[in-house]
């Protein structure tokens, strides 16, 4: 059929296609091309009217501190959300739990949960617990962690799971038929053939706790912005172009970390979505603003 | 090596009795075959044996010991699934080395006895191999090795041969039946495929509804099915059912439907004016001219003739509306499809069964298995 | 066993502890007047006006991204292979860079001195440059660009199980491309369309980022107010009304949803 393969065939399709591309894709080469502008002034220039790394060069330290506080709160969320992810998805898939697809839809439940509100019943929450028995989550970024940690482990849990259902148990039952017990079984069949799927849920739990605004707006402490955050405020009230920059390296490193993952956990982000079940996407709330 | 025996087991889920009182014993080196078709609780059975199912009545015993609560592991026994399960992260050596890893053998005994496996299986350069650059049949015979490594006292197989084609199962037949005698391994092989189970098995033990319908050796299942089941179930039969009309013996006569008889030869203590089953092998049954004595046998059209090779295969339609497989030696000019032919057969290599479809033996009358040598 | 079913339940129930300790929060700030808070916001023209502004660019923002979407996952997953692999992850991609990044980019694009106005104002198109942001029509497009990668994501996935033989089947027949597009697709993608735009809509409804840095606190959609209300105004009872209502509107649009898919027999839900 080279009929079918012939490129002038679905052309309008096409045309929407390369559209879509072009619009998903041009903020991103905007900020990058600009953050090279000679420009040290509040005036933006794209395209750039020259090349310089001014911009860069004046990137303030605070971003730095911002960068140092979200990559912290992201790699603990993602081991904690992760480490959840696994036992919650293992009894899910393995269980004969009575209302496991109740307990399934259950536990998408956040993700149905505006991050806004998630950010505003844990603030409630943590004035509550302050006043009834005086710790006070919200003076370090321990409040922080367990709200991301309550956001991420739907995608730990989906990004497991996804894996997990299609893990033969039968390899299981060749382990202890050939003498390994639960833990021996458990650690040289079962983690390392499920692992691209943990990884899968380290990377997704990360992504959604470094990206996340609204809820690091209410519960990280004023010192300790998180880098979105951090950006998301000087944007509205402080511009200057070394965000630019700091921009251009969020998305430049960001690229290099996906293809880095994809490489060496050697996890199908994009054969997932067509698999698993929609509410249980990971990339459905990792940029939602 | 062991012995084998289950007392009694049962398995139930809710309602059902997948599994209803199977008692069986296999002897040391013996290789047992359970037999039927899907869902008859021929692989629940080998689960129990296992120890992945844990029956709801009865007890395992391996090798004398009750190992109806011990776990899998502890049960030394060795495992081949259905879909080989070979663990997908491992070399083949590490795939069968595994069960020794878990007794934490000493590493030169590994690799002495991987060598040695990949020997018995004809794979001896492909221990480095990735599980998955095999072929069906090189990955089943790692899953055997694997299984063999750590030497059990018995040797389970599910369905091993089912996703292989059916030149590659023949050939895998053969080997498993030369590791079997070569090891002199207890084995007990689950299939459904009956030709498998003939080729394979000291005994064969069908079951269906959860329940044993015969144990015994590929020629007594052949010729001396204890039920209708087995009858259909081992070989192929036709069968036909309707009443007795004269006296037993030799001259009895069974009456179809649509007013014609056929001759049966019955024991004495069947009744005239009982309701019973015939069963005719298709290979005992001889086309001859329609003009042939009416007395010795009965008329029918040819529906669709198949050639088989060496032997022809032809659909006989009765005039009672039955319909029957018969097989000729190909020779000669063969009947078309149409035509009105005659069939015959000898009265004492039928098989008969009552009712209730239980085979009715008499002793009285000549045994169907000397008689058949 | 055990374990993993006790920490299987233990964040849920957290959850439910949480949640009951907000409306409990809610009961000590405003104590007896806690119904009142929720008939204030549900009886005050302005609440009633945010939550018709956040419904309705919603809905637009999800109506134009099927339109785009849809089509655009169609090509893809028709042109296939290792091509549409390597399209699809740069889709994806833009949407796990945390959302600021993309934010500024579309400021710089659609501001008074931006890309475009400066190229429409070049062309004499217009007089003076057409405003982009800080209004509805900035949150619009900002809306778009955060569900629409996902939405391509899930669409092509619903087009992939629309095997390629009935498109050609119905060319035998006789259809005119167009005809096949409306008559055979868009009907087999039925259930995926809708649960895709679900998804889009209630993302749409929370997002927060794009409303506030698009709309320039002007545009104040529910999330937007939520948050004013509780950091700026300190005015916790509205806020937990709010985010309630939110909430609520969004388990019910799932449930009727929900029920619809199921209804339809939509096998694909993405």
């Amino acid at each position: 059929m080279a009929v079918e393969r012939d490129w002038n065939r679905r052309l309008a399709s096409k045309a929407i296609l390369a559209g879509a591309v072009l619009f998903l894709a041009a903020p991103f080469v905007v900020v990058l091309g600009a953050s090279f502008d000679p420009a040290t002034g509040y005036h933006v220039a794209f395209p750039p009217r020259g090349f310089s790394l001014a911009s860069y060069a004046a990137i303030p330290w605070k971003y730095a501190r911002a960068a140092g506080t979200s990559v912290m709160v992201g790699v603990i969320v993602a081991v904690v959300s992760t480490a959840i992810g696994l036992c919650a998805a293992l009894g899910l898939v393995r269980g004969r739990l009575i209302g496991r697809e109740a307990l399934a839809s259950f536990f998408r439940m956040p993700v149905q949960i505006p991050f806004v509100v998630t950010g505003a019943v844990f603030l409630q929450f943590y004035y509550q617990l302050a006043s009834l028995t005086g710790v006070n989550l919200l003076n370090g970024l321990t409040g922080l962690i367990i709200a991301h940690v309550f956001v991420a482990v739907p995608y730990s849990v989906g990004a497991v799971t996804a894996v997990l259902s299609r893990f033969d148990p039968a390899l299981e039952e060749a382990a202890e038929s050939l003498g390994a017990t639960a833990w021996a079984t458990f650690r040289s069949v079962t983690l390392p053939i499920i692992r691209p799927g943990v990884l899968a849920g380290l990377f997704y739990a990360f992504i959604v706790s470094f990206g996340d605004i609204p809820v690091a707006l209410f519960l990280a402490p004023g010192d300790r912005a998180t880098l979105p955050v951090q950006i998301f405020e000087d944007m509205q009230f402080d511009f200057k172009p070394s965000m630019l920059a700091v921009s251009s390296l969020i998305a430049v490193l960001s690229l290099a970390a996906i293809l880095a993952a994809r490489e060496l956990a050697g996890f199908d982000m994009v054969a997932r979505p067509a698999h698993a079940s929609a509410a249980s996407q990971p990339s459905e709330r990792t940029a939602r603003p | 090596m062991a012995s084998v025996s289950a007392e009694s087991i049962s398995k139930i889920y809710g309602s059902t009795r997948v599994v209803d009182d199977v008692s069986l014993t296999v002897e040391q080196g013996e290789f047992v075959v359970l037999l039927g078709p899907s869902g008859c609780g021929k692989t629940s059975t080998l689960r129990m044996i296992a120890g992945f199912v844990q029956p709801s009545a009865g007890r395992i015993v391996i090798g004398g010991e009750d190992v109806t609560n011990v776990a899998p592991r502890l049960r030394k026994i060795g495992m081949v699934f259905q879909n080989y399960a070979l663990f997908p992260n491992m070399s083949v050596a590490e795939n069968i080395a595994f069960g020794l890893r878990q007794q934490r053998a000493d590493r030169r005994v590994i690799q002495a006895r991987v060598a040695e496996l990949l020997e018995l299986i004809r794979m001896p350069d492909r221990g480095a191999s990735s599980v998955s650059a095999l072929s069906g049949g090189q990955q089943q015979r790692v899953a055997l090795a694997r299984a063999l490594a750590v030497s059990p006292r018995v040797l389970l197989m599910d369905e091993p041969l089912g996703a292989l084609d059916l030149k590659l199962r023949e050939a895998m037949q053969l080997e498993l039946a030369r590791i079997q005698r070569a090891l002199r391994i207890t084995t007990i092989l689950v299939t459904h495929d009956q030709q498998e189970a003939m080729s394979l098995a000291d005994r064969i033990v069908v079951m269906a509804h959860g329940r044993i319908q015969q144990i015994g050796t590929p020629d007594d299942l052949y010729r001396r099915p204890r039920n209708r089941f087995v009858a259909e179930f081992v070989g192929r039969n036709n069968i036909l059912r309707g009443c007795i009309e004269g006296a037993g013996g030799e001259g009895s006569r069974l009456a179809l439907r649509g007013g014609i008889t056929i001759p049966v030869a019955t024991p004495r203590t069947v009744a005239s004016g009982a309701t019973v089953e015939v069963a005719i092998r298709p290979q005992h049954m001889a086309l001859c001219g329609a003009g042939a004595a009416e007395g010795s046998g009965v008329r029918g059209r040819i529906e669709a003739r198949r050639f088989l090779g060496t032997a022809v295969q032809y659909s006989v339609r009765l005039a009672s509306d039955d319909l029957l497989l018969v097989e000729s030696p190909a020779e000669g000019d063969p009947p078309d499809p149409g035509e009105t032919v005659c069939l015959t057969w000898d009265r004492h290599r039928t098989l008969l069964f009552n009712a209730e479809g239980q085979a009715i033996h008499d002793p009285a009358l000549p045994d169907p298995v000397l008689h058949a040598l | 066993m055990l374990l993993s079913l006790g920490l299987l339940v233990l964040p849920q129930a957290a959850f439910i502890w949480l949640s009951l300790h907000a409306d409990l929060g809610l009961g000590q700030i405003s104590d007896a007047v806690t119904l009142e808070n929720y008939l204030r916001v549900l009886t005050d023209p302005f609440y009633l006006g945010s939550f018709w502004l956040t419904v309705h660019l919603s809905a637009a923002a999800t109506l134009f991204g099927l339109l785009v979407g849809f089509p655009a996952a169609y090509a893809l997953a028709r042109i296939g292979g290792w091509i549409a692999t390597i399209i699809l992850s740069l889709i994806l991609t833009t949407s796990l860079i945390t959302v600021v990044v993309k934010l500024m980019g579309l400021n710089i694009i659609l501001g008074s001195t931006g890309l475009i106005n400066t190229s429409l104002l070049a062309l004499s198109i217009t007089s003076s440059p057409v405003q982009m942001i800080n209004n509805e029509t900035g949150v619009f497009i900002g809306l778009v660009q955060y569900t629409m990668p996902l939405m391509i994501v899930l669409l092509f996935g619903v087009v992939q199980t629309i095997p390629v033989e009935i498109e050609e089947a119905a060319a035998i027949l006789g259809a005119t491309r167009a005809r096949t597009y409306l008559r055979v697709i868009l009907p087999n993608a039925r259930a995926g369309l809708l649960s895709s735009g679900l998804i889009a809509f209630n993302m749409s409804m929370g997002a927060f980022t794009s409303a506030v840095l698009l709309g320039g606190g002007r545009v104040r959609t529910i999330p937007v107010l939520i948050q004013q209300m509780i950091i700026q105004n300190n005015d916790y009872g509205k806020g937990a009304a709010l985010s309630t209502m939110l909430v609520v509107f969004a388990f019910l649009l799932n449930l009727i949803a929900g029920g619809l898919l199921a209804r339809g027999g939509g096998g694909q839900t993405g």
